[in-house]
């Protein structure tokens, strides 16, 4: 496998593999270094990946094993997350990463239909978590202008999912 | 925000747009000449660079006195080894003189020390290259030249001792390959001078005819 290619495939399987390890890990914060190192890890040993066949799994068993390996060593060891590595089925990650994608490609969708002021207040304040001091300085409004900017972007999407 | 479905999709918008980063990220990582050993932003892994140094450095304190230790040890080792090794010389040159008392008999003598056995080996059982060694002879044939003047017979070999044909190489010497040359009879003899325009009085030598 090139490198190109084998450098997209890693970053096709990386929402699968964060998913994974947040169900194992509970903490998105450690997921992200665990999807991390496997991948970094996966990378050096791209020479070896050649006679891969299912690179897909074999990622997912690697991320699944240090997960294992993160568990045992941290102090709040829990068997049921551990148990939990044999309940964790690849397709239903697979299913829930397409799910995301959708819903994310649908709210794009939505938003694209709103004014350009609602849909930066819309995505400062539920996408990104800015503040609405944050957002009062970055949009040079009041803050009741804020709140009504808001508000009129929030109905015109519930209207749309309606 | 009530709706359960447009938390549901702002959840999803913020899970892609947390994922497009870390891809980022790691294609920006992974794109570099040198991946790094470590990833940079993990902030659990630096026990484990501690604990490899310290397991190093520990592995290192460990060894030395070992090394050392060996270091000491050299000096016996090779005394071992000479002792060895004039164990295998005194066997040998035992060996050796029992080999020469087999072909050249000589009262047995009795040494005390391996010192002495080893003197003895010396000087007896090794042999004198320089005087011993002999230039190797080579059996020599001698060859008789063969030249008859006019009108005369060659002369019978004084006895029957078998004489080389000349056109015989020396390498092809054997028994086989010797035979008596024949008196050349007088009336082929004329034959040749008158054939070849020779003078009867002009010595005539069979030699010019590669006989």
């Amino acid at each position: 496998m090139a490198q190109e290619a084998l450098l997209d495939t890693l970053m096709a399987l990386q929402p699968a593999l964060q998913l994974t390890a947040e169900k194992l890990l509970r903490s998105e914060a450690d997921a992200e270094d665990t999807v991390q190192e496997t991948v970094i890890d996966l990378w050096q040993r791209r020479n070896e990946l050649q006679h891969v066949r299912d690179l897909r799994a074999y990622a997912m068993q690697s991320l699944k094993n240090r997960c294992i390996s993160f568990l045992r060593k941290s102090r709040d060891i829990a068997t049921d997350r551990i148990e939990l590595l044999d309940t964790v089925d690849d397709d239903a990650i697979r299913e829930e990463v397409a799910l995301t994608e959708e819903r994310a490609a649908r709210l794009d969708t939505m938003m694209a239909q709103l004014p350009e002021r609602q849909r930066e207040a819309v995505t400062m304040r539920y996408i990104e978590g800015v503040s609405h001091e944050e957002m009062q300085r970055r949009l040079g409004m009041s803050s009741t202008n804020v709140y009504a900017t808001l508000s009129r972007a929030m109905s015109a999407l519930k209207s749309m999912i309606k | 925000m009530e709706n359960k479905e447009l938390q549901e999709l702002f959840a999803a918008k913020r899970t892609t747009e947390a994922n497009r980063r870390r891809q980022a990220e790691l294609r920006q990582q992974l794109e570099a000449a040198a991946v790094p050993a470590a990833p940079a932003k993990s902030r659990r892994l630096w026990p484990v660079w501690a604990g490899s140094i310290a397991a190093s450095i520990a592995l290192v304190l460990l060894t030395m006195p070992g090394l050392f230790r060996r270091a000491g040890e050299q000096p016996v080792l090779v005394a071992e080894a000479g002792e060895a090794i004039e164990a295998i010389d005194t066997i040998e040159a035992i060996e050796t003189i029992e080999t020469i008392e087999t072909i050249n008999p000589k009262p047995a003598k009795t040494f005390h020390s391996t010192a002495a056995v080893l003197a003895a080996a010396e000087e007896e059982a090794l042999p004198d290259l320089e005087t011993e060694t002999e230039e190797p002879t080579t059996p020599t044939i001698e060859v008789p030249a063969i030249e008859l003047a006019d009108n005369a017979t060659p002369e019978p070999p004084a006895s029957n001792a078998p004489r080389i044909h000349r056109r015989t190489s020396t390498s092809m010497v054997n028994s086989s390959n010797i035979e008596t040359v024949q008196p050349m009879p007088s009336d082929f003899q004329n034959f040749l001078a008158s054939a070849f325009g020779t003078e009867t009085d002009t010595p005539f030598n069979l030699t010019t005819f590669n006989l």
